[in-house]
């Protein structure tokens, strides 16, 4: 077994694997340009009452006639009966995702991958660099720290994005921020208006005093972006064991069987996607992989 | 300000806070305290700079005027960064101009004087010349990052 983390893929109900299961869309928020947060419920109660997720795993999000996506779910894991996904609009599916109305009908199958190592990291600080949509399957772990919060030492969050305007969830940052997670964000351009920092993510490591001996760093973006971000925590002595990161690759059945999403000699969508860093160092960065 | 409370400023600082206490008891013989209001500017573009600053509390905003676009903030840098280290350099020229974001305090050195301190302690030199070295680097790596406009939108699924 390759990756070092967490838990493999749940088998969510009796049915086969390739099954998705009706359910309804209750919600619809638009987060930022072209993206939008979708509430999503099990038609069937039982499967309604008893879906659990963990913070990182994703679903298998089917339109019929269209496709399938795999979708982060970014929703509170300790909230039941409700899955919430933050969708991107790019591709033929996210598309058709985007001309859904509440209470249309959509196939979910999951929830599948590996998950953040929240419980392995009691104790520690954490340190969340992420940019764009990657916030979207992050937001579970800071939910888990809010609703867990004693358990964790100091949290941050370093949150960049291409402009103020493409932000996710800003809305919630100053509820974050009560709960003592320490906010910086940051985007790559900007006119005068903007308050904040520019500059790219990686570079607001400078602004924080970490311990690294009790740091935890959770990453998850653009993957050049991720090589960036590990390149700052080395540098901050961050030891490779306490990095954890979330890939992207593309994912087709969410099982680990058509080997669409092979990274090296793993598949994303079954030893994945959240992958301890020094697990996939070796392969990690090297062209075409 | 004393060079007793600089020193212990230095001493928390990210750019100085690894140097050796020699070294920062001498730069801080060099420096003085300087002080912006929000909005203020600091200096602008092509100015030839007779000051470095390191940044003690604050937001500071690096833009560069683009004919027919207006002003961009190119990079924003606080506390425990360096402003305005081209003025250790020949010719002295601000690449870009620096406006503050919030209300700024800052250490100021004057270059000319840097630099002699330089010369003359060469334990100093070789902890500046390092400290900005890395400073250069970190900017050029994040500017390769930025070219790359990594979160412009995809067409891709």
């Amino acid at each position: 077994m390759l990756n070092t983390i967490t838990a493999p893929t749940t088998p969510l109900f009796d049915t086969p694997p390739m099954f998705a299961h009706p359910a309804r869309v209750t919600a619809i928020k638009d987060e930022a340009y072209a993206t939008a947060t979708y509430e999503i419920e099990f038609e069937d109660d039982d499967l309604k009452q008893h879906y659990a997720f963990r913070a990182g795993q994703f679903n298998m999000v089917y339109l019929p006639n269209i496709g399938e996506v795999p979708i982060s779910l970014s929703s509170d894991p300790a909230k039941t009966g409700v899955m919430g996904h933050t969708i991107r609009y790019a591709g033929n599916v996210t598309r058709a995702i985007s001309r859904l109305r509440v209470g249309d009908t959509v196939g979910i199958r999951g929830p599948y991958g590996t998950a953040w190592p929240l419980e392995r990291i009691h104790g520690n600080d954490v340190c969340i660099v992420t940019g764009g949509i990657g916030l979207a399957p992050l937001r579970p772990v800071i939910y888990h720290i809010i609703n867990n919060r004693s358990d964790y030492g100091r949290v941050y969050l370093l949150y960049g994005a291409r402009t103020p305007i493409d932000m996710l969830y800003t809305e919630q940052f100053e509820d974050w921020e009560a709960h003592g997670i320490e906010i910086h964000q940051t985007v790559d351009r900007a006119d005068e208006s903007w308050k904040g920092h520019v500059g790219v993510v990686p570079m607001m490591f400078y602004h924080l005093r970490l311990n690294p001996k009790k740091t935890t760093v959770l990453t998850c973006g653009p993957e050049i972006m991720i090589h960036f971000v590990i390149f700052e925590a080395l540098a901050r002595r961050i030891p490779k064991e306490q990095i954890y990161v979330s890939m992207e690759r593309n994912m087709k059945c969410g099982i680990g069987l058509c080997g669409h999403c092979q990274f090296g000699p793993t598949f994303v969508c079954k030893e994945g996607p959240v992958f301890a860093y020094a697990a996939i160092e070796p392969f990690f960065g090297v062209e075409d992989f | 300000m004393s060079p007793e409370t600089a020193l212990e400023t230095f001493q928390e600082l990210a750019f100085t806070r690894d140097m050796d206490p020699a070294v920062l008891e001498h730069l801080a013989a060099l420096a003085f305290e300087v002080n912006f209001a929000e909005g203020q500017w600091i200096f602008r573009e092509t100015d030839v700079g007779e000051l470095v600053y390191l940044i003690k509390e604050g937001k500071v905003a690096l833009s560069i005027s683009v004919p027919g676009q207006g002003r961009k903030t190119i990079l924003t840098l606080g506390p425990g960064q360096i402003l305005g280290w081209s003025s250790l350099f020949p010719t002295g020229r601000k690449t870009a101009s620096a406006r503050t974001v919030t209300p700024t305090k800052a250490f100021a050195f004057n270059a000319a004087q840097l630099r002699e301190a330089m010369d003359e302690n060469r334990d100093l030199g070789c902890a500046l010349l390092w400290a900005i070295a890395d400073v250069i680097a970190g900017r050029l790596k994040a500017t390769r990052l930025q070219l790359l406009d990594i979160f412009a939108p995809s067409e891709m699924s």
